[in-house]
């Protein structure tokens, strides 16, 4: 099985790599490169999203909370509705963007709707790329030891195979291969994920037995661990408090809209009138890979309720046992998903984290590089930072996890100010919308601070929830007292977005 | 029916965020899942203005469809779940805990489908060929006549 999943796993790259040379001949421009600006069509993109939103967190960390606290993370997980919501409400604005002038990334969206606003840029563009990198290492770190663990290499030969590769398309097809190779990558996880649900319900008998199993068996213990199985654990909102259980429904569905692998794939659409099909792929592609990781974790506590296996020694274990448990063949998918969905997420974030650097915050600052220049400095930042982050991934534990803590509520914080009350309120100004983001900032680093103090806050919500409504409340507060490129300072050409 | 003003409903989102805040600090956490998902229903209606203009047809499916159905989704999951709180429940639904049935039937599968097929369905209403035809020319007569906007050149 170890040979195959190693066959598997380089059969993966190869066709990564092939695809990532074969897309160069389409990256030739900045808006290709950067951005794959109105290139490609719904199937592509709605993978491709779904690819780059659901990282390996989605495939080994949604099952291993399954298991410790229930259907909290469930919540979380099923909020494939989001992506038809997400288009609803911004998909068409974000897409006619690219007709109002030349869209590579998201600063230049800002551009557009705030009149290049250099301080606004830059802050957007700070938080955006500190958010990449933690998304970045998080994605190497955890898959460099799971594969170190299989086939007992160490973490950074595996680092720098996998994500070696991955930098190296990258750096030949930007953008453009990376839209397709998370296409090809998602459509991995789905096949992956259906086969393993079938195993899973045929494996435990259907869901009956698991509410059963899990609701009676009580304490149980083995292997010097013990598991605490209660009923509420397979209620609709698991054991966590109140607050976290609202939190993790309402951040990550409305936070679909603010995150950068959706907002950027909304102008990667060739064709406006596609969107509605592209919610469609994205949603169901997305339902596919939610019920895996799901009901990945209600078999994993069943397994150890009826005493087939002890009580794992951690919660990441889930998946990874489950699988062992089913056999061979489960073990083989649960591997190509959790490859597929970090190398998916982390060519996105690669790529994102080049064109901040290469485009966005130069300009902020002043210096605007030819578009050729561009590129070149994009491809040698990729290369830096996918090595950089493949050091700091398998050698700065701590590092990585005080990152990991900025994620979707950060991407949220920062972008919904910009991108979403920017696009949908001709009264939202530019100070305003800069003041949201700096409060986004600030918050995430105060609220990063605090947790390191292992400070809770009241009722136990979660810190993102706090930072998310302070910064949309700060931007349409000051919204109100503001004017610039706002009201009657719109510029002429987003007023016909807005009107859209 | 005709919005002209925004600015009152981008308030209310606003005032409904903090609310929530607030709620969940303070322990009243389960209201807080009607007033999000108004405050999603309120974007999705802002995101579906055309020229301030609501499409009636739009606004009954999908966007109060979509509030009635989650709404609906969390009061019975609540219900069943104090029920059976603590306890193995009596009866399951298609073998789910029935407080995590609801969760699925409504929110997720709901979610989905009345989403998905009311942008899919009537997708005129949310964006007509003829408007984004008539964006593009207006755009080409505010950049100076191109239609296609050229790539940058390297």
């Amino acid at each position: 099985m170890k040979t195959l999943i190693i066959l598997f796993a380089v059969f993966m790259i190869v066709v990564s790599l092939i695809i990532g040379w074969f897309a160069q001949r389409k990256a030739q421009g900045v808006q290709a490169f950067f951005g794959g600006t109105a290139l490609f069509g719904p199937v592509v993109i709605g993978f491709s999203t779904m690819a780059a939103v659901a990282s390996a967190f989605a495939v080994v960390g949604v099952p291993g909370l399954i298991y410790a606290s229930g259907n909290t993370m469930g919540l979380w997980m099923m909020g494939s509705g989001a992506f038809c919501m997400g288009y609803i409400i911004l998909g068409k604005k974000m897409r006619a963007m690219a007709e109002l002038g030349p869209v590579a990334t998201l600063g230049d969206v800002i551009d557009l709707r705030f009149g290049k606003n250099r301080y606004l840029k830059l802050v957007t563009s700070l938080t955006l790329f500190i958010g990449c990198i933690a998304y970045l290492a998080s994605q190497i770190k955890g898959v460099s030891e799971m594969f170190a663990h299989l086939m007992g290499w160490s973490p950074m030969t595996i680092g720098l195979i996998v994500f070696g590769s991955l930098v190296v398309y990258m750096v030949i097809s930007g953008e453009v291969g990376g839209l397709l190779t998370q296409a090809f990558q998602g459509m991995i996880m789905v096949v992956a994920a259906v086969i393993l649900l079938f195993s899973l319900f045929w494996m435990t008998g259907g869901m009956s037995e698991i509410t059963a199993t899990v609701s009676q068996a009580g304490v149980v213990s083995g292997g010097g661990y013990t598991k605490n199985m209660s009923p509420n654990l397979l209620n609709a909102w698991g054991t966590l408090p109140g607050a976290v259980v609202l939190s993790f429904m309402f951040i990550p569905f409305l936070g679909v809209l603010g995150q950068p692998s959706v907002l950027t794939r909304m102008y990667s659409l060739k064709n406006p009138m596609e969107i509605p099909k592209l919610a469609m792929w994205g949603a169901g592609s997305h339902f596919c890979v939610a019920a895996f990781c799901t009901f990945t974790g209600f078999g994993a506590l069943y397994i150890v309720a009826k005493g087939l296996i002890p009580p794992l020694s951690g919660p990441d274990r889930a998946v990874f046992a489950f699988a062992d448990y089913i056999g061979p063949h489960a073990q083989f998918f649960v591997y190509a998903a959790t490859l597929a969905a970090a190398m998916s997420s982390a060519s996105m974030f690669l790529s994102l984290a080049s064109s901040i650097v290469a485009r966005d915050i130069p300009s902020a600052l002043g210096y605007n590089f030819s578009p050729g220049r561009q590129i070149r400095i994009s491809r040698a930042l990729m290369c830096l930072i996918g090595f950089l982050s493949i050091y700091m991934g398998i050698n700065s534990s701590q590092l990585v996890a005080i990152l990991g803590t900025f994620g979707y509520g950060t991407f949220m914080a920062a972008t919904f100010p910009v991108f979403i009350i920017g696009l949908l309120w001709d009264r939202c100004s530019s100070e305003a919308a800069l003041s949201g983001a700096v409060t986004a900032l600030a918050m995430t680093c105060v609220c990063l601070v605090l947790n390191q103090m292992k400070f809770s806050w009241p009722g136990g919500i979660p810190w993102y929830t706090v930072a998310v409504s302070a910064s949309i409340a700060v931007t349409i507060f000051v919204s109100l007292f503001t004017s610039g490129h706002s009201g009657p300072n719109l510029d002429k050409k987003i007023r016909c977005v807005m009107d859209l | 029916m005709e919005i002209k003003n925004t600015t009152p409903i981008h308030i209310v989102i606003g005032l409904c965020f903090i609310l929530i805040t607030v709620l969940c600090m303070t322990g009243y956490w389960f209201p807080c899942f009607y007033i999000a998902t108004l405050v999603i229903a309120l974007y999705m209606l802002l995101g579906s203005l055309r020229r301030g203009k609501v499409d009636l047809v739009f606004f009954i499916f999908p966007i109060c469809t979509f509030f009635v159905c989650w709404v609906l989704g969390f009061y019975l999951a609540q219900r069943e779940a104090l029920l059976f709180f603590d306890r193995m429940p009596d009866y399951t639904i298609l073998g789910f805990h029935p407080s995590f049935f609801w969760i699925v039937l409504l929110y997720w599968i709901g979610g989905i489908f009345i989403l998905g097929f009311g942008i899919f369905k009537l997708r005129d209403r949310w964006l007509a060929p003829d408007e984004w035809e008539a964006f593009r020319k207006k755009m080409a007569e505010l950049n100076g006549g191109a239609v296609e906007h050229k790539e940058e050149a390297l």
